[in-house]
C-alpha cells in the first residue's frame, strides 16, 4: 500500500475510541460528560450537529469507565421494546438468568426491587432514532432512579424532544457539543497524524493550508476527515502518475481545492 | 476513482471565478475613481468660471461683505441699499431686476429735477450708452439752470461743463458756452434719463463687485471710491471716467473733483486739472481743494 493510501486510512471516519483526539474542547466536554454521570441525574443530554464528535466522545467515556463505573452503550438504536428491555436487563443484572416473560412492566418491578442498591449508566448513540414511545418508556425506567440514561442525539432532534413536555419536567444536564475552532482544526489534523508517526506529513499542513480546510469545513470533524481522506486521495493519484507534482515541502492550496470541489464544498 | 483531469478543469474554472471577482471589484473601483475625479475637475472648473461673477462663490461672498463695510462706511444707508442687500440675499436676481433698479434710480434722479423742471420729465428712454468723460452731468445741471439754481452755481455748471467738454476735445471753446447751454438743454433731457453702462474689463473681482454695487445703488460716494481705487492703481483714464461719475450724481462732491484734477496732473493735463480745481473753489471752499490747487500750481 502506497504512503498516501496508508494515510487516507487514519482519515476515514469510525466511531472508535482511536478516533479520540484529546483537542482542548473535546476534553472539556469529556471532563464534563464524566461529572454529569457521577451526579444523581435521571438523564443526560449530549447533543449537537452531525460531526461534532458525539459519538466518538461516548465512545470513549464507555472506553474509559466501563470498569469503574458500571457504565454501558447501546451504539445501535434499537427499535424492539422487548429486545431493547432484554439488553437493559443484560447490563443491569449480568449474572442472573433472564426471565423468559421479561416485559417492560417487569422491568420496572425489577428496577423498583434494585433501588438504591444497584446503579448504572446506558449511553444510548444515536438516540433520535428511537421511536416516541420508546423514548416514553425510557423515560420512565430512568424514573426508577436505577438507570440512568446518557442520550446522544442531533440538535434537531433534541429541540423536537425538549418541545414535549414530559422531558422538560426531567431533571437534565445538557452538553452541547459545537463544530472546532481554527486551532482545533489544526490539532485535530496534526495530532492525527502524529498518532499515527507521519510527523513529515503532519509538517506538510502549513497555517495556510489548515486556513484553506478550516474554511470549506467550518470546523466540523467528519468533513475535515473528509476532506483530508480525499487530498490524500489526490495525491495518492499524483504520486502514481505525476510525482513531480507533488514534490513540494507542504501541501499544496490547489489539492485542498479540487479536493473540496470533488466533495461540493465549491463550485467552479 | 477519481477522475483527476476532471477536476483539474474544474478547478481551473474555479480560480478563474474567483479572479473575476476582484478584477470587477478593482475596475469598477477605478472607474468610480476616475468618474469622482472627472465630475470633480468639472465642478472646479465651473467654479472657476463662476468666481468670476460676483455672486457665485464663498470668496466672492466675502468680498462682498467686504466691499459691503466699505460702501456703508461711505454712504448713508438709503432705500436703494436695501433693494442692493436684497439682492446680495437672492445671488439668482435677474439682469432685469438690476435693470429695473437703474431705471428706478435714473427716474428718481429725473424725479428730483422734476421738481426744478418739470419739462424735462417728458421724455424717458431705455437708450444705454458707454461712459466716457462727458458732460452728461452737466446736462443736468443745465436743465435745472433757468428754474431755480442761483447765478453763481450757473457759472460753476457752465464752467465746469466747458472743462469738461475741452478734455473731450469736443467742444473747441469757452466762450460759446450760452450757445452750448441752449443746446445741452435740448440734449439734456434724454441725456437725465438714459441709463448708463459702466464696463471696466481690467478690473480685480473687488472693483468689479463695486461696479456692480454702483450699477445697483448709484452712490457718489462709492462712484468716488472706484475711481480712487482706480487712481491708485494708476489707472488714471479710468479715475477721471468714474469721477466723472461720481460728479454727475453729486457735484458737490469734493471727492470727485480732486481724483478728476489728480488724475489728469498724473496724464498730463495739468491745465485741465487747476482749472477744474479753481471752478470748484469759485462755488465751494474747500481746504484739501485749495492745497492741492496750490501744489499744481507750484509744480
Amino acid at each position: 500500500m502506497s504512503k498516501y493510501r496508508q494515510l487516507q486510512q487514519i482519515f476515514i471516519d469510525r466511531v472508535e475510541v482511536s478516533q479520540y483526539i484529546g483537542l482542548d474542547t473535546s476534553i472539556l466536554f469529556y471532563n464534563k460528560l464524566l461529572e454529569s454521570i457521577e451526579k444523581p441525574l435521571k438523564m443526560i443530554l449530549l447533543y449537537g450537529k452531525p460531526g461534532t464528535g458525539k459519538s466518538v466522545l461516548i465512545n470513549k467515556i464507555y472506553h474509559d469507565a466501563k470498569d469503574k463505573r458500571n457504565v454501558f452503550l447501546v451504539s445501535t438504536p434499537i427499535q424492539d421494546e422487548i429486545e431493547f428491555i432484554k439488553k437493559l436487563y443484560t447490563f443491569l443484572l449480568p449474572e442472573s438468568t433472564m426471565p423468559e416473560d421479561i416485559s417492560y412492566n417487569r422491568f420496572i418491578d425489577i428496577c423498583d426491587a434494585l433501588k438504591d442498591r444497584k446503579h448504572i449508566t446506558v449511553l444510548l448513540d444515536e438516540a433520535q432514532l428511537y421511536p416516541s414511545s420508546m423514548m416514553e418508556k425510557i423515560r420512565l425506567i430512568s424514573d426508577t432512579r436505577v438507570i440512568k440514561f446518557v442520550v446522544s442525539l442531533h440538535k434537531t432532534e433534541k429541540e423536537d424532544l425538549i418541545a414535549k413536555e414530559h422531558f422538560q419536567s426531567r431533571i437534565w444536564e445538557t452538553i452541547e457539543l459545537k463544530n472546532g475552532t481554527f486551532h482545533d482544526t489544526q490539532m485535530y489534523v496534526q495530532k492525527k497524524l502524529i498518532q499515527q508517526n507521519y510527523f513529515e506529513i503532519a509538517n506538510m499542513f502549513k497555517k495556510s493550508s489548515i486556513k484553506l480546510i478550516y474554511k470549506f469545513t467550518k470546523g466540523n470533524y467528519r468533513e475535515i476527515n473528509k476532506l483530508i481522506f480525499t487530498l490524500f486521495e489526490i495525491y495518492d493519484y499524483y504520486e502514481q502518475n505525476k510525482p513531480s507534482k507533488i514534490s513540494g515541502s507542504y501541501i499544496k492550496d490547489k489539492y485542498i481545492e479540487m479536493s473540496a470541489l470533488k466533495l461540493g464544498y465549491i463550485n467552479a | 476513482m477519481l477522475e483527476i483531469e476532471k477536476l483539474e478543469k474544474e478547478w481551473r474554472r474555479y480560480k478563474l471565478k474567483q479572479l473575476k471577482i476582484p478584477v470587477v471589484f478593482v475596475s469598477v473601483f477605478f472607474i468610480a475613481i476616475l468618474l469622482f475625479f472627472t465630475t470633480d475637475l468639472f465642478v472646479e472648473l465651473e467654479n472657476k468660471t463662476d468666481s468670476y461673477l460676483p455672486t457665485s462663490s464663498d470668496k466672492e461672498l466675502q468680498e462682498a461683505n467686504r466691499s459691503e463695510t466699505i460702501t456703508k462706511n461711505l454712504t448713508k444707508s438709503t432705500p436703494i441699499a436695501k433693494t442692493s442687500k436684497e439682492s446680495l440675499e437672492s445671488p439668482a436676481a435677474s439682469t432685469e431686476e438690476v435693470e429695473k433698479q437703474k431705471k428706478d434710480l435714473v427716474t428718481s434722479a429725473v424725479s428730483k429735477e422734476k421738481s426744478e423742471s418739470p419739462a424735462t420729465s417728458a421724455k424717458k428712454a431705455d437708450e444705454s450708452i458707454e461712459l466716457s468723460p462727458d458732460t452728461e452731468f452737466l446736462d443736468s445741471f443745465l436743465a435745472s439752470e433757468p428754474i431755480q439754481r442761483p447765478i453763481r452755481e450757473q457759472v460753476f455748471q457752465t464752467d465746469v461743463r466747458s472743462v469738461l467738454k475741452q478734455e473731450n476735445k469736443r467742444v473747441a471753446g469757452g466762450n460759446e458756452e450760452k450757445k452750448k447751454a441752449s443746446q445741452m438743454e435740448e440734449n439734456e433731457q434724454e441725456s437725465s434719463t438714459s441709463n448708463i453702462v459702466i464696463s471696466s474689463n481690467k478690473t480685480n473681482n473687488a472693483l468689479s463687485y463695486l461696479i456692480k454695487k454702483y450699477k445697483e445703488r448709484r452712490d457718489p460716494k462709492l462712484a468716488s471710491y472706484i475711481a480712487n481705487s482706480f487712481y491708485k492703481k494708476g489707472k488714471y483714464k479710468e479715475a477721471i471716467k468714474w469721477s466723472v461719475e461720481a460728479n454727475s450724481v453729486d457735484p458737490s462732491s469734493e471727492e470727485s473733483w480732486i481724483i478728476f484734477a489728480k488724475a489728469n496732473a498724473k496724464i498730463g493735463q495739468k491745465e485741465k486739472a487747476i482749472k477744474a480745481l479753481r471752478v470748484y473753489l469759485n462755488q465751494y471752499s474747500s481746504k484739501n481743494v485749495k492745497s492741492l490747487l496750490k501744489s499744481l500750481e507750484s509744480k
